[in-house]
């Protein structure tokens, strides 16, 4: 495959890939010899299981960190798209209804980040900051706090439904990921997205409607984060107004351990879900060790800073 | 010998590219010696290198006859060679005598001394014959200030933080210093040249200006392609000696047939923008080239945003081929407009990017099918515009951070030219570019022209504008006061015009 549009940073986005893929290899065959349980066919699904939702908002969130920009309130919308899934299904909404409700509140709410940001010029730090305490205070009025289960039966199907010893829902992760990697590699209009990332005034400048894209961008990563939710729902079977704490965080940082940068104009969906894929094994290994779940934290931010330590060592010397 | 640097025999290599051929020459005491050479020709190399900037493949680098290795900026400032480079080094918030003391500020009992400061900062600018409020602000200065102080700065790092005395200034290097002044701040800044000539100093003066380059330099030496073509001395030297020598051939001016005036391409009527311009009716028609002069603040850019959709008239109409203008500059370009911006770096360019992104960035459509890119015909973009603009370089995966200026400023106007513009409106076409890429841009906006397109150049360069253009339109104050031919116009004619001293009725 040859990528001439963008040398540079494809040669390292490939090469931090690649360097992940080993890291990953290294870990599960190290691990492998650890620890009895590691292999075993129901701790890899647990793993994936575990990595759905970040898997799925870290689309989203790549795509606005090439265009230079990010959104915080992820993992507040998936919360609450659990809980209005579950809301409206338990009001007597059909399963499809429902979850196409729950999809239209993650849409709107990427579309009032990306206005905020556009019109009113409002950075993305503080526009989504205020989305992300707004969404989780709206899933938590919704349900005062509380997870709201006793979901009809047939809505269980993401998690429960088996193909090929995978749950469905780690199927449609998986198809998330290939759609969202090859639309942002392959398709015209997210191209659009590296040039916006790379200058933004030059792009609009060039007639690239830099505004409409970074509402669309903000748009999916609400609607990826919906999604999310609404797996969520369905593996737990409830509305949890409290999931997906400081999974906003969890997405960047493993974004950014695949290569994408603050900066904007760098990154790939695939190393973004090496990102993810590395950060829960780390998490799974620790676990398997009887490392105390708190440990988990430090570790991931320890292994953030090393990642964009070495990337910015190797960088320079070049 | 009085040689303050003595280079022999220089080597420096980026990858493949040779940018320091085997360079040798002497910098006297007590002498201007200006380099010139087009963008790409290894002076900033050279600068570099004498500066501890980088260091040399091969060769050796004297001082007064001793060999020594310049491996860092520091190691360069002790042996005495003070250099201003281009970026400016000054901090706007602090005081000229906190920026000039930077990293040597004299202290007493622990804390910075700063009546000894401004008596240091008051001796290095007098060295420069003179005189500044040190207290004032650095960023309350004029450019040409501003530049001073850099100079007095740069001296100054020949201070060791210890001691009281500096060190004996060898050399100083100054970088394109006149690139930001206007006349009156060029004449004191040459009058602090010669001061520090007059102590011994030996100066390196590296310049695109070659007026000025002749009226200073004692000796000057060209570069071309990273070797030495000759070092002469200026006396009797023309500034065509020095371009036939920089580009290696006769210099062409862009072949001028008459304009054949086609149908009206747009129209500003009655346009008013409060504070930018006023009441500015003016007609283009395919086939020429119109200049659009003025003095910074006139209004002349605003002409240029104002056809390409970026900014809009709050009074009068814009129309474009008798049709109203769309109001933005992603409909004009449906309409064939296309705009290169006057900044290439910051609003032009994807410097990280690769030439033929760069190319593909106007018409996205062109390079995909069914919604998704083609690499190969993106990678074939780029190799057309390398080829059609003239641009040197590896190949079109080369990002265009790495190109020079001039290569850059091909690029910016390759992009818009791929569209086969209507209306081409170009903002300063060849700002900080050499001799050789000024050419080829000239060359291909008047082919342009002569294929029936509008050509719309907006720039503070007035030879350039009488060079290009067919009709002039000058403004002053937001207002047009008259528009000229070209070809019976002189800069004379045109400044008058500019400065609102006469207005012309036509």
């Amino acid at each position: 495959m040859t990528d001439t549009t963008f040398p540079t940073a494809r040669r390292l986005a490939t090469m931090r890939e690649a360097a992940l893929l080993a890291m990953i290899v290294v870990l599960v065959v190290a691990m492998s010899f650890a620890s009895p349980y590691f292999l075993s066919v129901a701790n890899f699904q647990a793993v994936i299981a575990g990595m759905v939702p970040t898997a799925i908002i870290v689309v989203g969130m790549t795509i606005l960190l090439v265009s230079g920009s990010f959104d915080l309130s992820v993992g507040s919308v998936m919360a609450l798209a659990s809980t209005v899934v579950a809301l409206l299904l338990l009001s007597g909404v059909s399963i499809p209804l429902a979850i196409l409700g729950a999809c239209a509140i993650g849409l709107a709410i990427g579309a009032v980040n990306g206005l905020i940001v556009t019109v009113l010029k409002v950075n993305p730090l503080i526009a989504t900051l205020g989305t992300m305490l707004m969404a989780r205070g709206a899933a938590l009025v919704f349900t005062e706090g509380f997870s709201l289960s006793s979901l009809p039966q047939g809505f269980a199907m993401f998690g429960k439904a088996q193909i090929l010893g995978l749950p469905l829902m780690a199927w449609i992760m998986l198809l998330i990921v290939l759609l969202g990697d090859l639309g942002l590699r392959r398709t015209r209009y997210l191209r659009q997205v590296y040039f916006i990332g790379g200058n933004e005034r030059a792009a609009a400048l060039s007639g690239i409607p830099v505004s409409r894209v970074r509402v669309v961008c903000f748009m999916l990563s609400g609607l990826l984060a919906a999604f999310a939710g609404i797996l969520l729902a369905s593996r737990l079977m409830s509305g949890t107004p409290t999931a997906g704490n400081a999974l906003e965080l969890q997405a960047l940082a493993a974004a950014v351990i695949g290569g994408a940068s603050l900066r904007g104009g760098e990154g790939t969906v695939l190393g973004a879900f090496l990102g993810v894929v590395f950060v829960a094994l780390i998490s799974n290994a620790m676990t398997m060790l009887a490392v105390s779940i708190y440990w988990q934290m430090v570790v991931t931010g320890l292994v953030l800073i090393v990642a964009v330590a070495v990337d910015m060592l190797t960088r320079s010397k070049t | 010998m009085n040689s303050m640097i003595t280079l022999r025999g220089l080597n420096k290599s980026f990858g493949a590219t040779h940018a320091v051929k085997d360079v040798s020459f002497t910098l006297e005491a007590g002498e201007v010696h200006a380099l010139v050479g087009e963008n790409g020709a290894g002076k900033s190399t050279l600068m570099n290198m004498m500066a501890g900037v980088l260091t040399p493949d091969s060769g050796h680098i004297l001082l007064q006859d001793t060999p020594r290795a310049l491996t860092s900026t520091l190691m360069a400032a002790r042996a005495g060679i003070a250099t201003v480079f281009q970026e400016l080094s000054l901090v706007d918030g602090l005081s000229v005598a906190e920026n000039i003391c930077a990293g040597h500020a004299p202290v007493q009992f622990g804390l910075i001394d700063s009546g000894a400061m401004a008596r240091r900062a008051t001796d290095l600018l007098h060295r420069l014959g003179t005189d500044l409020p040190v207290w004032r602000p650095v960023g309350s200065l004029l450019a040409g200030q501003r530049q001073l102080v850099e100079i007095a700065k740069a001296i100054g790092q020949l201070y060791h933080p210890e001691a009281a005395v500096p060190r004996p200034v060898r050399a100083l290097i100054l970088d394109e210093p006149t690139s930001a002044l206007t006349a009156d701040e060029k004449l004191r800044l040459f009058a602090a040249v010669r001061e520090l000539r007059l102590q011994g100093v030996g100066i390196i003066y590296i310049s695109h200006h070659l007026s000025e380059v002749v009226a200073l330099a004692d000796r000057i030496t060209v570069l071309r392609d990273g070797a030495t073509v000759w070092t002469r001395p200026a006396a009797g030297l023309t500034t065509e000696d020095l371009v036939s020598a920089m580009v290696g051939r006769e210099v062409l001016r862009a072949p001028r047939d008459e304009a054949v005036p086609g149908p009206e391409m747009a129209r500003l009527e009655g346009v008013t923008r409060a504070g930018q311009v006023r009441d500015l009716t003016l007609s283009i028609r395919g086939g020429e080239v119109l200049g659009v002069a003025g003095l910074d603040g006139s209004g002349r850019e605003t002409v240029a945003r104002l056809l390409a959709g970026v900014e809009l008239p709050e009074q009068g109409r814009i129309t474009l081929a008798g049709a109203a203008h769309p109001g933005t500059l992603r409909r004009a370009m449906s309409a064939g407009v296309a705009y290169v911006p006057d900044d290439r770096k910051t609003l032009g360019l994807f410097l990280d990017l690769s030439i033929a992104a760069n190319a593909v960035v106007t018409d996205l459509t062109q390079v995909a099918r069914a919604g998704m890119m083609r690499e190969a015909l993106i990678h074939v973009a780029g190799v057309e515009l390398i080829a059609d603009q003239g641009v040197k370089a590896a190949g079109p995966d080369m990002s265009v951070r790495s190109l020079s200026g001039g290569n850059q400023q091909k690029v910016l106007l390759g992009k818009w030219l791929r569209r086969a513009p209507r209306l081409l409106v170009v903002e300063e076409p060849t700002k900080g570019v050499d001799i050789g890429a000024k050419q080829d841009i000239h060359m291909r906006i008047a082919a342009l022209a002569r294929e029936g397109a509008a050509v719309v150049i907006v720039s503070s360069d007035l030879p350039e504008i009488l060079e290009l253009s067919d009709r002039i339109a000058v403004m002053h104050r937001g207002r047009l006061t008259g528009i000229v031919d070209a070809r019976s116009a002189t800069e004379e004619s045109v400044m008058a015009l500019a400065s609102g001293l006469v207005e012309d009725a036509a």
